[in-house]
């Protein structure tokens, strides 16, 4: 029995031993990137004129990362400037000028998760639209947070726009990915384990962390032209059709979205309907009433924006790092 | 006689020195009280000698103070047990069936000297029931092999040991294998002699080995102690044969003539015009096996070969849409031919009476050819040319295995070397590869979308053909289309498309101690190591540098899938070849007892620990996962305490390996990169255009604005589209992927060798590892759906709960049978590390979580929830004189159909992504039945010499249910559809077949409703899964006739 207790204990220290050798591995770190868009806030330092009254702007942003380099270079774009690059008659912009180009100073974060730019960060410098307008994006001070604890990210940056003759300094602050909300609920909804998990009645969260204590900053608060990017595809006016109360439809051009607040059955075509026609609160085109459907005008292009908000973090940058 | 007991130990260590005591190295135990038939009291010092042919020699214990003997480790086989002692009589007791891993108790009597004066031999049966684990599953031996039609063969014609898993309960086959307890296949770990022949890129079955060369296969389809792990699913461990003291063997034909095998029933391409059935033209394999001494008692070999063969004809059609009348005269034939040969050879050394050491060498290699149809017109298109599948695989291994102190102390060591190479979607028949500037690997694929093509535009028909198919009868709808809205009709001409070739390699390491202590009853206290490095090494590119898609406007081309980065905006380099190997290492090990507390319980507990590090193709740690502790704990008790029943209760939780395919596609990164093209740009005659003119002028490149293949009208490249650039981010708390299981049961011998069973068994899903994006594929992460920083997604569920009752008459007096019913229910909304829907097979990176826009209406009924199976085997041996026999074997396999669901196509991802309602919500495909038959004559010359002539029936009265149907309720690009409080959804889709309905699923790409004209007309017809080329309906009837010498 003595014998067999000594095996029974050399078996032990055995496992024990190999067990013991085991060790837990860190999962790799994230690579700095810079893949999906962003709502950016802009807070106005100095200027005057239209530039200065930008609230913020959808950026989208681009990484190249050739398989081996080093580093990563990477690309900026806010809608408002590709809005004016890419529509309509005007001048053709040097395309090659259109975003503002910078390299991260590695591939990988510091230590506190921060991915900066190192060189030179190549402005946004176009002539575009018509009439002609040069239209300027310097950006500065850029930094990413790609810490491995927030999978949505947040930069912050000084931008310098000048249009024309108009120049204007923000300070901007951007989150990603873009979220649309009616409340702050809709941002974030704090479940048992502190992070923002499904809000009441919904399946999926939102997808931010609850590190950046998000907010919905109301539309209220943004420009129209801003907040068009966001919303739910509608389908087109057509005529001789039955519509609810509440229906949405787009129409008219360039497009509207239009909600029928009173129920019916809209003109046939050989009636010659055209449908909702016109923006603001009194419906240009003097047809409210098609057929017996009424329509109010919701928003410009072919979404509804069917919420009031945007997510936005609520602590600056710095705070993030603590 | 009268011998004492000493005498009997001296004689016990001289049969150990003389080397006739051999060293077992099975898991099968033996386990029993010896009592006294006068006074019922335990009788200690009685020696039990086991003997049987799978022993190379005996195995002898003495019983203890309690009576209680145990022989452990011992190889599988049919044992005689003797027992002497002095002044008792000598015993002895024959025809005890033990099972791989399984415990017999065998409770005898013996009776004292002054009774009787001859040894006794009891005739009653011993028992049957495993005594010593909660293990749910069969063990297929060759009584069933032998007696019971149900193997089919594999693609190659190889009959292989897998399929030997089909007869146990809570076993369905899918897409890819055998998925055990609501798992699919993949998941699965397979083992051969204890190594594992798992696809280190996917986790299937990589070698198949004929039936003949396996003497066993251990089925587990749950509940399965530490030693085993790494499995999602269940464990298949085969064990082949080996070589002993007398030359045995045999020489075997098989052989299923295609004269005999219907065609499978038509399968309408989804209102194409195309037309493919297959159909058996012949299979057949033989080979001979052959084992014995070549030292006697020191050394044996056993080798064996067979080469397969399986020819089967594809026939493409044309049918005429607007008639539903097939066109005479547009048959096109070809051959599919496989081949495979397979070989094991293996070398048994018994250095000493406690040591022993075996050397095999098993595998198989295959080949496939399937030619092209050779009709294409090359007036509008460029032809494709066919396809070869080359694979082999080869398992190497080395185990030594040795005894200490008097066997109480057993150590296994083995090592195994595993390779493979293989080309998982094949390659050119021309014999052009990766980087030849020539033949079909230097031209695009291209994919033709436009509804206007007829085949007789595409393919060179007869007048007659062509004069059936050209008038437009409706509209402008030709009565031969070749390209379609539903799935199926998209057109491929050009070049060969998608190339890989993959070199696998596994090393194996393992160490397992076993010791047998007695101490408050018997422990078979187990603790072993192992480690295992596989590398994944893939070269692939697409033929032509890129594969092209037409746009469905018929006049824009996209890109659709080429390996190429961006440098800036728009700026793109094309990578012309991809070329990596990622790799993995794992640490196990795990320690278990199995502990028979004084003969009356079982306790088996165990406690198993894994470590899996993947890395990326640049040799960088990609992925860890890391501390995964699998608890393992369950109970038995005999409540005759004869062997005869058991209750049991088990709880365990399992800890699945990764597969490197993940660490291919994610980790190492897959940078992909494509423009739109728009008119004048024109390839369809050669795709090769793709690369110049028109194609190549940026002034016709469509903008991403335009592209309804992306929403990034604002992104910096106004017209490039890229994806997985870089590494995928990985969850800091990444948890590995886990399973509880918690099962109950009981089972008891109701007759002699007629047992009873009845298992309740549930699990479920703890963490699920899937990759995910935030923000619609612009960047993705892997995680756990539902946890850590994926909490916006839904938790990854599989919740699985099954009922089986199961009875079993172990062959005796010429006949057995087994029967079992299951009832199961499986609901989720992640089927495992395959998506049946659309056959992906992307373990841990499917896309089942990847976008926010696919996550509704997931959770349901998932695609392996047959709710009934039935299984149904019997045989029965008629003996008629001295020395012929005949075999009759009855099959009937029964199970209820799968749930179907209305698909959609996504925006990004393709078809069949959306689910437009609730998973299920479109009924099933009805029940399937299947019925073999076995017919066989023997004449035996003598007890080892013989000839066996064997019909085996498969699905003998050609049944064709529907197994398969089209999913894709619309091709279009479409979102799922939330139905309100009290809407009958399938109404709002116009899935009632209700007149001037107006669907209200809205379109992705526009916005708008779905036109009915865009419903696939085909929907819930029967059609071949994606992939697959005869899966619609059940394999039709097919004879095997085969003969076979043993010796």
């Amino acid at each position: 029995m003595k014998r067999q207790t000594l095996i029974a204990f050399g078996l032990a220290a055995l496992i024990g031993g190999t067990f013991g050798a085991s060790c837990s591995y860190p999962q790799p770190g994230l690579e700095c990137n810079a893949g999906a868009p962003y709502w950016a806030n802009y807070t106005l330092k100095t200027g005057s004129g239209d530039c200065s009254k930008y609230t913020g702007d959808y950026v989208e942003m681009q990484r190249y990362y050739p398989p081996g380099a080093t580093t990563a270079t990477f690309a900026v774009l806010p809608a408002r400037v590709a809005g004016a690059t890419r529509t309509g008659e005007g001048v053709i912009p040097d395309f090659t000028k259109e975003s503002a180009i910078a390299t991260f100073a590695s591939l990988t974060p510091d230590s506190k998760g921060v991915c900066s730019t190192t060189g030179t960060f190549a402005p946004t410098d176009v002539d575009a639209g018509a009439p002609e307008t040069h239209i300027k994006y310097e950006w500065s001070n850029f930094r990413l947070l790609n810490n491995a604890t927030y999978v949505s990210t947040v930069f912050t940056a000084d931008l310098a726009v000048t249009v024309d003759s108009c120049t204007a300094t923000y300070q901007v602050d951007a989150l990603g990915p873009v979220i649309a909300c009616v409340t702050d609920d809709d941002c974030c909804h704090l479940d048992s384990t502190g992070s923002c998990g499904p809000p009441e009645g919904a399946s999926i969260g939102s997808g931010l962390q609850a590190g950046y204590a998000p907010k919905c900053r109301q539309f209220s608060d943004i420009l129209s032209y801003e907040s068009q990017f966001f919303g739910t595809a509608v389908s087109k006016w057509k005529p001789d059709t039955a519509y609810a109360k509440g229906k949405m439809v787009y129409n008219d051009s360039p497009e509207h979205v239009y909600v029928a607040t009173v129920k019916g059955t809209s003109w046939a075509a050989d009636a010659g309907a055209t449908g909702p026609k016109g923006s603001g609160t009194g419906i240009a085109d003097g047809d409210p009433s098609d057929g017996g459907v009424a329509w109010d005008y919701v928003n410009d292009g072919t979404k509804a924006i069917d919420y009031t908000g945007i997510c936005v973090t609520s602590k600056t940058f710095d705070e993030l790092l603590k | 006689m009268r011998v004492t007991t000493r005498l009997y130990r001296a004689l016990l260590i001289m049969g150990m020195l003389a080397s006739s005591v051999a060293l077992a190295q099975g898991s099968s135990v033996i386990t029993g009280t010896v009592t006294d038939a006068a006074t019922g009291k335990p009788v200690p010092d009685v020696v039990v000698t086991a003997k049987s042919p799978a022993l190379q020699g005996e195995e002898v214990v003495v019983t203890d103070a309690a009576g209680l003997y145990r022989l452990a480790q011992l190889p599988s086989g049919e044992y005689i047990i003797k027992l002497e002692k002095e002044s008792y009589k000598p015993f002895s007791r024959a025809e005890i069936t033990v099972r791989t891993d399984r415990t017999v108790r065998v409770n005898i009597q013996v009776q004292p000297e002054a009774v009787q004066s001859e040894q006794i031999v009891v005739v009653a049966r011993p028992p049957t029931v495993d005594v010593g684990s909660t293990t749910t599953g069969i063990v297929v031996g060759k009584e069933f092999i032998n007696n019971i039609a149900f193997i089919r063969p594999s693609p190659t014609g190889v009959r292989s040991f897998e399929s030997l898993a089909s007869v146990a309960p809570q076993v369905a086959s899918d897409r890819y294998g055998f998925g055990m307890s609501g798992a699919t296949s993949p998941e699965n770990r397979i083992l051969v002699d204890g190594i594992s022949v798992n696809d280190p890129g996917y986790g299937t079955n990589a070698t198949s080995l004929p039936v003949d060369f396996i003497q066993e296969a251990n089925v587990i389809t749950g509940s399965y102690m530490a030693e085993y792990g790494r499995a999602g699913g269940g464990v298949i461990n085969a064990i082949t044969k080996s070589g002993s003291n007398e030359f045995h063997g045999s020489v075997f034909s098989n052989y299923t003539p295609g004269l005999l095998s219907p065609t499978s029933p038509a399968v309408p391409a989804g209102g194409s015009a195309r037309v493919v059935t297959t159909k058996v033209w012949n299979i057949a394999d033989f080979g001979a096996e052959l084992g014995g001494p070549i030292l006697k008692d020191r050394l044996w070999f056993y080798v064996g070969v067979s080469p397969s063969f399986s020819r089967n004809q594809r026939t493409q059609y044309l049918n005429n849409v607007l008639t539903l009348s097939r066109i005479d005269g547009s048959d096109v034939s070809v051959f599919d031919d496989r081949r495979s040969l397979s070989y094991i050879a293996k070398l048994t050394f018994l250095a000493n009476a406690d040591n022993n050491i075996s050397l095999s060498v098993a595998g198989n290699a295959n080949d496939r050819h399937l030619p092209a149809y050779g009709n294409q017109n090359t007036n509008v298109v460029s032809p494709v040319g066919g396809t070869v599948w080359p694979n082999s695989s080869l398992n190497a291994s080395l185990k030594y295995s040795g005894g200490f102190l008097d066997k109480h102390l057993l150590v296994d060591v083995q090592g195994g070397w595993f390779h493979q190479v293989t080309a998982p979607v094949g390659m050119p028949d021309d014999g052009t590869g990766i980087g030849s500037t020539t033949g079909n690997a230097s031209l695009p694929s291209l994919a033709l979308w436009d509804q206007g093509l007829s085949m007789v535009d595409v393919e060179n028909y007869s007048p007659s053909v062509v004069a059936a198919c050209g008038a437009a009868a409706v509209g402008a709808k030709r009565a031969c289309p070749a390209t379609t809205t539903s799935s199926a009709g998209t057109y491929f001409t050009g070049g060969f498309g998608l190339m890989e070739t993959v070199v696998n390699d596994r090393f194996t390491g393992r160490a397992n101690l076993t010791y047998l202590l007695a101490a408050l009853g018997h422990h078979v206290f187990k603790a072993g190591i192992d480690f295992e490095r596989a590398t994944y090494g893939i070269n692939k590119q697409q033929s032509g540098g890129v594969s092209i898609q037409q746009q469905q406007d018929g006049v824009s081309y996209l890109d659709f899938r080429q390996y190429a980065y961006l440098t800036g905006p728009d700026q793109l380099v094309v990578i012309p070849k991809i070329s990596i190997t990622p790799s993995t290492n794992q640490l196990g090990g795990y320690v278990q007892d199995s502990w028979s507390v004084f003969d009356l319980v079982t306790l088996n507990v165990g406690v198993r620990y894994d470590n899996q590090l993947l890395y990326d193709g640049a040799g960088k740690l990609g992925m860890a996962l890391n501390n995964m502790w699998s608890p393992r704990i369950g109970a038995i008790y005999d409540f005759t305490n004869q062997g005869r029943s058991k209750i049991f209760a088990n709880y365990a939780r399992y800890y699945a390996a990764l597969p490197l395919d993940l660490a291919d596609r994610t980790l190492s990164g897959e940078n992909q990169a494509s423009f739109l093209r728009g008119a004048p740009c024109n390839p369809i005659k050669d795709p090769n255009l793709i690369h110049t003119g028109a194609c190549a002028d940026p002034a016709n490149y469509v903008l991403n604005e335009n592209n309804p293949f992306t929403w990034a009208a604002t992104s910096p490249s106004r017209f490039a589209q890229v994806t997985g650039s870089g590494k995928t981010a990985i969850d800091p708390n990444l948890q590995p992927e886990s399973k509880d299981e918690i099962t109950f049961g009981a089972e008891y011998e109701v007759l002699s060798d007629l047992r009873l069973g009845v298992t309740y068994t549930k699990s479920w899903m703890n963490r699920v590892i899937e990759d995910m994006s935030n923000d619609e594929a612009n960047t993705y992460f892997i995680g756990n759906p539902g946890y850590g920083i994926a909490t916006s997604f839904p938790k990854a569920t599989r919740d699985y709960d099954a009922v089986t009752v199961v009875a079993t008459k172990a062959l005796s007096d010429g006949w057995m049978a087994q029967l079992s019913y299951t009832w199961s229910y499986l609901r989720g909304n992640w089927a495992g590390f395959f998506r049946p829907e659309t056959n992906q097979l992307d373990p841990g990176i499917n896309s089942d979580f990847d976008l926010k826009s696919l996550l509704a209406n997931r959770t349901g009924p998932l695609p392996g929830d047959h709710t009934h199976f039935i299984k149904a085997y019997a045989a029965k041996e008629f003996v008629v004189g001295n020395s012929t026999s005949f075999q009759l074997g009855v099959t009937y396999e029964g199970s209820s159909g799968t749930p179907i669901s209305y698909l959609g196509r996504h925006i990004l991802y393709g078809n069949g992504e959306v689910f437009i309602l609730p998973r299920g919500a479109a009924g099933r495909t009805p029940w399937v039945h299947t019925f073999n038959l076995k017919l066989g004559f023997t004449y035996r010359i003598d007890k080892d010499l013989g000839v066996t002539f064997a019909i085996d029936g498969l699905n003998v009265f050609n049944l064709a249910a529907v197994t398969n149907v089209d999913q894709n309720y619309t091709t279009t690009r479409v979102l799922p559809y939330v139905a309100q409080a009290g809407e009958n959804p399938v109404h709002s889709i116009c899935a009632d077949g209700s007149v001037g309905c107006q669907p209200q699923v809205t379109r992705a790409d526009t916005g708008a409703k779905l036109p009915i004209a865009n419903v696939n007309a085909n929907f819930k017809n029967p059609a071949n899964s994606p992939g697959v080329a005869n899966d619609a309906y059940q394999l039709p009837m097919q004879w095997r006739f085969s003969i076979k010498f043993t010796f």
